[in-house]
């Protein structure tokens, strides 16, 4: 087993890659699906999380009244009345809906209202996520028709009673309940999470470390000495295979553990054909990772390349598999290219599996792990068929080499 | 020595590690990027949302109801697709079957004496348009049980009130009392926040270009090293050769990232071409900085320094939010409760650069995230003179 001791010491030599993707990059993901709310639904709902700023330059009756409503409806955050300042809420998304209620508007819009005139307008901004600034406007104006209502029916009413009216009527809304308990749902969603947050972190890290591996393996000088040694050329590579699945299991191992014990949850809301799946599908990911990394390897491609490469293609797999941004948000043409990926049949095997009840049909998580099985395959196969290729350069000491000493 | 920054320069573009950090990675993801984020930042024209009905019971208030839910589902510009059913129990199962579609039910809406009621589907995806269907349902649903609240109010207190014209046009018709308007040089969308984070890697990832550079400088690591060791050239000027030929080709390649950025991709600077140009010249300053001060860390072979960098790199642009939507976040929040984060951070600081090329009036921001990167540079290349001055490998 030298050529495998070996192996792994070159493994152990370039540890800080596995450091820094497997191991620490894999704490990020914990990090993150732990400080996420995914059991949020009903604080979604309610729209708590938006954030809300009122800019009143009136001071009137109606802009603290409206200031108010805003209030029950989403965070109310202070905004100073300068255009720095509102640059700054609008470009670091401190708030995501900035109403400016401009001096006179109080007086201006029941001028209006009697005189059944459109509206006065007020400025408003909206933020990064244009969604929830569209549906704070919404409630804005339902607010404002409600006011003009009641001042077009009673225009001798005092204000302040059109304004309580307004607060009681407004205050009746439809019922929202969720069918069915959200806290069930959370376990897993962390736990989802984290795993296609592995889809970068396994990609790169097995990428690197084997094609750096492969392509040290591979240098001329100590491939002579391997072929020249009395170990069997079938011997050395099923060493070196070896070392490389020794590699991919313990990576696979460490994301699999570290979600389990970190998401304690998951392990209790998920059956156990669905975790058996969760593992099944991070062993076929790693082995994808790790052909590609061969088949890199093969090309003979150097450290910074086979980082640059692990790096680019690990991103890439990642955005486009629906790992970090919801594939559901993409087009159809994008969405069709993701199939091409393992990336989408590696995060599609994982949320099926997190879904999957006793006795549930696995046919669609089978398929997702056997078409990751086949790129694997796929990228092995263009390993071996440059292995093939590199043996009769110069570099690597094959036929052209004799040539060339013959020369 | 510009003799030797032009050499540095020749063998230095023969690298292709270095074009591909430097080059091809900002640009093959812009692309990706660009493919991703078009139909998001288009998603004005969202499709019809899809919810279950229950069928209200024959009554004044039912059929308001109804007439409400034909309006918002009928038409070009309807808002909802609906199923109606005959029972609750029916419509929750109607809901519960489309769970795992790509489009699916988020909920069905049952009327209650005069009040509609939401159920929304207990399982929907945090990530993604679910919760936001989910949201706009409830809003258009709190619309309708606050308006029919005013007329049952008004009606109440002057059932005359039904034959006044004014008053029940008034009750029934919306006002439109916003205007949207821009404070910022640029409207902000999510989608350029993921370039400008991308900006960040690729110039760091480009302190490689110095690390590579430096690490070749050594006498004891290659031939050409030591033979520029003997050479007429002082040593200092050497590194400053090196330094500048590694700055030169890092921020020609970010430019040229930039140019995609802005001419193939359309991220409009509002004219501030310049500007831009002086934040990639900054942080590929920083980057050289960076690659030099890891470069002279001693001990640690040349891929466990360029290890280092990635792990640097992969933090640093973690929290300028690179990672998706979920960093983006989680970027955000770190930055809210500790402002002093992105200080330190060179990615989040030439990320929050661009933003300020982008969407402030007042060059201030730009100029102090600029002099932020400035100080780092300085600051790692302090740390690293040491090591860059002329060192004795061999001695009696």
């Amino acid at each position: 087993m030298q050529a495998c001791k070996c192996a792994l010491r070159v493994i152990r030599g370039n540890l800080v890659f596995f450091l820094v993707y497997i191991v620490g990059l894999s704490f990020m993901g914990i990090f993150m699906s732990q400080s996420f709310d995914f059991s949020g639904t009903e604080e979604l709902l309610q729209g708590e999380s938006v954030e809300v700023a009122l800019v009143d330059r009136d001071e009137s009756a109606l802009s603290k009244a409206l200031e108010e409503f805003l209030g029950e409806r989403a965070t109310l955050v202070q905004v100073a009345d300068s255009p720095l300042a509102f640059q700054d809420a609008v470009a670091k998304g401190q708030t995501g809906y900035l109403l400016v209620v401009p001096e006179g508007y109080e007086e201006a819009f029941r001028a209006a209202a009697l005189a059944g005139e459109e509206a006065p307008q007020m400025d408003v901004v909206y933020s990064y996520y244009a969604a929830d600034g569209a549906l704070m406007d919404e409630a804005v104006d339902a607010y404002l028709s409600c006011v003009r209502s009641l001042i077009v029916e009673a225009p001798d009413a005092p204000f302040e009673e059109v304004l309580m009216r307004t607060a009681q009527v407004m205050d009746v809304r439809a019922d929202v309940q969720v069918m069915q308990a959200s806290d069930a749902v959370a376990g897993p969603d962390r736990f989802v999470f984290y795993l296609q947050w592995s889809t970068y972190t396994l990609f790169a890290g097995i990428v690197v470390c084997i094609g750096m591996l492969i392509s040290t393996m591979n240098r001329a000088d100590v491939r002579r000495r391997n072929l020249a040694s009395p170990m069997s050329y079938a011997s050395y590579n099923v060493q070196l295979a070896l070392s490389c699945g020794i590699l991919a299991l313990v990576s696979c191992a460490w994301t699999l553990l570290l979600g389990l014990i970190a998401f304690p949850d998951a392990v209790a809301a998920i059956s156990v054909e669905g975790l058996a799946f969760c593992g099944l599908a991070i062993l076929a990911y790693s082995l994808m990772a790790l052909a590609f990394g061969f088949m890199l390897g093969q090309f003979g491609v150097s450290a910074l390349m086979c980082n640059a490469f692990g790096n680019i293609f690990g991103m890439v797999v990642s955005f486009l598999g629906g790992a970090w941004v919801p594939l559901e948000l993409l087009s159809p043409e994008v969405m069709a290219l993701a199939h091409w990926l393992p990336g989408f049949w590696y995060t599609d095997a994982c949320q099926l599996a997190a879904q999957m009840g006793p006795g549930s049909a696995v046919g669609d998580a089978v398929l997702d792990l056997g078409v990751l099985l086949l790129f694997a395959v796929a990228f092995l196969s263009v390993g071996f068929a440059a292995a093939k290729r590199r043996l009769q350069t110069s570099e690597a000491g094959g036929n052209r080499a004799a040539e060339v000493s013959v020369a | 020595m510009l003799t030797t920054i032009r050499y540095t320069l020749a063998s230095l573009v023969r690298l292709p590690e270095i074009i591909i950090w430097s080059l091809v990675f900002p640009i093959v993801l812009m692309s990706v990027f660009s493919m991703m984020f078009g139909p998001i930042d288009e998603m004005a024209n969202l499709d019809p949302i899809r919810i279950a009905v229950v069928e209200p019971e024959d009554s004044p208030e039912g059929e308001a109801f109804d007439a409400f839910i034909d309006a918002t589902s009928t038409g070009d510009e309807r808002l909802f697709s609906v199923v109606r059913t005959a029972s609750a129990e029916e419509a929750e199962r109607v809901v519960e079957d489309t769970s795992g579609d790509d489009d699916r039910m988020v909920a069905y809406v049952q009327l209650q004496g005069s009040i509609p009621e939401v159920h929304v589907a207990g399982d929907l995806s945090s990530q993604g348009m679910e919760l936001s269907k989910a949201q706009i349902v409830s809003t258009v649903m709190d619309e309708y049980a606050s308006k029919s609240a005013l007329l049952r109010d008004m009606i109440a207190r002057d059932p005359a009130m039904l034959a006044d014209p004014a008053a029940l046009q008034s009750a029934l018709e919306g006002v439109d009392a916003t205007t949207q308007v821009d404070v910022t040089h640029n409207q902000p969308k999510e989608s350029v926040r993921y370039y400008f984070a991308l900006l960040g890697m690729a110039a760091l990832f480009g302190g490689g270009v110095s690390l590579l550079a430096f690490q070749r400088m050594r006498p004891n690591l290659s031939a050409l090293g030591a033979r520029r060791a003997i050479g007429g050239l002082s040593h200092g000027k050497a590194v400053i050769a090196t330094f500048i030929a590694c700055w030169i080709i890092n921020f020609a390649c970010l430019a040229i990232a930039y140019a995609v950025m802005r001419f193939a991709i359309g991220i409009d600077f509002g004219g501030r071409d310049a500007e831009c140009l002086a934040v990639t010249a900054a942080a590929s300053l920083t980057a050289m900085s960076l690659g030099c001060a890891i470069s002279a860390i001693p001990k640690v072979p040349e891929n466990g320094k360029s290890g280092m960098l990635t792990g640097i790199v992969c933090f640093a642009s973690m929290f300028a939010g690179l990672y998706g939507q979920p960093t983006m976040q989680l970027a955000d929040a770190i930055a809210a409760s500790a402002p002093w984060t992105t200080w330190i951070n060179p990615a989040a600081q030439i990320a929050q650069a661009f933003y300020s090329v982008m969407y402030y009036d007042s060059l201030g921001p730009l100029l102090t995230h600029i002099a932020a990167l400035l100080v780092m540079s300085a600051v790692l290349l302090g740390l690293s003179v040491r090591s860059l001055r002329r060192q004795r490998y061999a001695s009696l």
